[in-house]
């Protein structure tokens, strides 16, 4: 069966050349893009269906609360990760946020007034 | 009206890309993907400065006194290094950073080979820091590390947290200069928004 793609070259680079390194593509079919299908919030300790039956790969993007510090360098400040949690930070304790084959839960808050939480539909283990 | 899109499968996928499963797709326009907004490094030099116990010793203190009137005392100000997105909205991106030197690793030095003058902040947690403390001991002190994104900014931000009860009741005129560091990230801005609910399934 023939393969088809899409190859695309930075600019500068020539989509032609066979031994094109994959750092210089824009974009190519030949690896796998992580295909953002849904974003989730919490408020609050909880947990909702993702719709899928298995775990998907996720990012975390939370709202920091005001901590006991002045000047507060955090407060109303937006931290993007791609771990579920990395609490541990004088300043801040970070949400907690996991998934299984149902369900996103949001384990705890932390010093977060609102957490999103995009999912890939793409595996967490695979 | 028509719906038009791309599918791709995976390589080894041996299926039709209408019966292929999501997961089993390389591209698949039925979903979002991250798209590169920006991308680049943002400098942040915090100056070598001294605390006091003493307001008249050895110096005119300046902003870093010590008030011995609080057990902890951070600098009034926090410094700060920002990259001008103009998003309107919050963006994914990364590193996202909350380090600070009392939770991290601050015993060994990441070198940089790019520019030695500069420590990484995505090699964080390797940051070496002189003259942390842990409890009990003095001066405690700890370097707090931050990249944080809103609506319009990215901001790198270095903040310290100062105590210095035991130094000063065992000599008024003590102070601590702590030296100069020169904090740098290498940032990606994605268009994607982080903070709006979607649902594509």
């Amino acid at each position: 069966m023939p393969v088809y793609g899409i190859k695309i070259a930075r600019p500068g680079f020539n989509a032609d050349d066979p031994n094109i390194a994959g750092k210089d593509l824009s974009f190519s079919s030949l690896h796998s893009t992580p295909k953002l299908y849904r974003c989730i919030s919490f408020t609050a300790i909880g947990d909702t269906s993702h719709g899928l039956d298995y775990s998907p790969a996720f990012f975390v993007t939370f709202k920091t609360t005001a901590s006991s510090m002045t000047p507060d360098p955090l407060v109303d400040q937006y931290i993007c990760t791609s771990f579920s949690t990395t609490a541990g930070s004088i300043l801040i304790t970070a949400p907690l946020i996991e998934v299984d084959d149902t369900y996103v839960k949001c384990v705890s808050i932390g010093d977060a007034s609102i957490v999103y939480v995009t999912l890939a539909i793409d595996p967490i283990d695979e | 009206m028509s719906k038009y899109g791309i599918r791709i499968v995976k390589p080894g996928i041996n299926k039709d890309v209408m019966e292929a499963e999501p997961k089993e797709m390389a591209v698949s326009g039925d979903y979002d993907s991250f798209k590169i907004a920006f991308a680049g490094k943002l400098d942040l030099t915090v100056p070598e400065h001294t605390w006091y116990c003493n307001a008249s010793y050895p110096v005119s203190p300046g902003p870093n006194d010590y008030d011995s009137n609080n057990t902890f005392n951070w600098v009034p100000n926090y410094w700060e290094s920002t990259f001008y997105h103009g998003l309107g909205y919050v963006p994914m991106y990364n590193p996202g950073v909350y380090w600070d030197s009392l939770n991290g690793t601050y015993a060994r030095e990441i070198p940089n080979d790019d520019d030695p003058e500069y420590t990484v902040v995505n090699y964080l947690p390797g940051l070496y820091q002189p003259q942390c403390g842990p409890w009990g001991l003095t001066p405690f002190y700890i370097f707090y590390i931050g990249v944080t994104a809103d609506s319009n900014y990215l901001r790198l931000r270095a903040h310290e947290f100062v105590d210095m009860t035991i130094d000063c009741a065992l000599d008024a005129n003590d102070y601590n200069t702590y030296a100069e560091v020169k904090l740098r990230v290498y940032y990606t801005i994605f268009y994607n928004r982080a903070d709006e609910e979607f649902n594509l399934l």
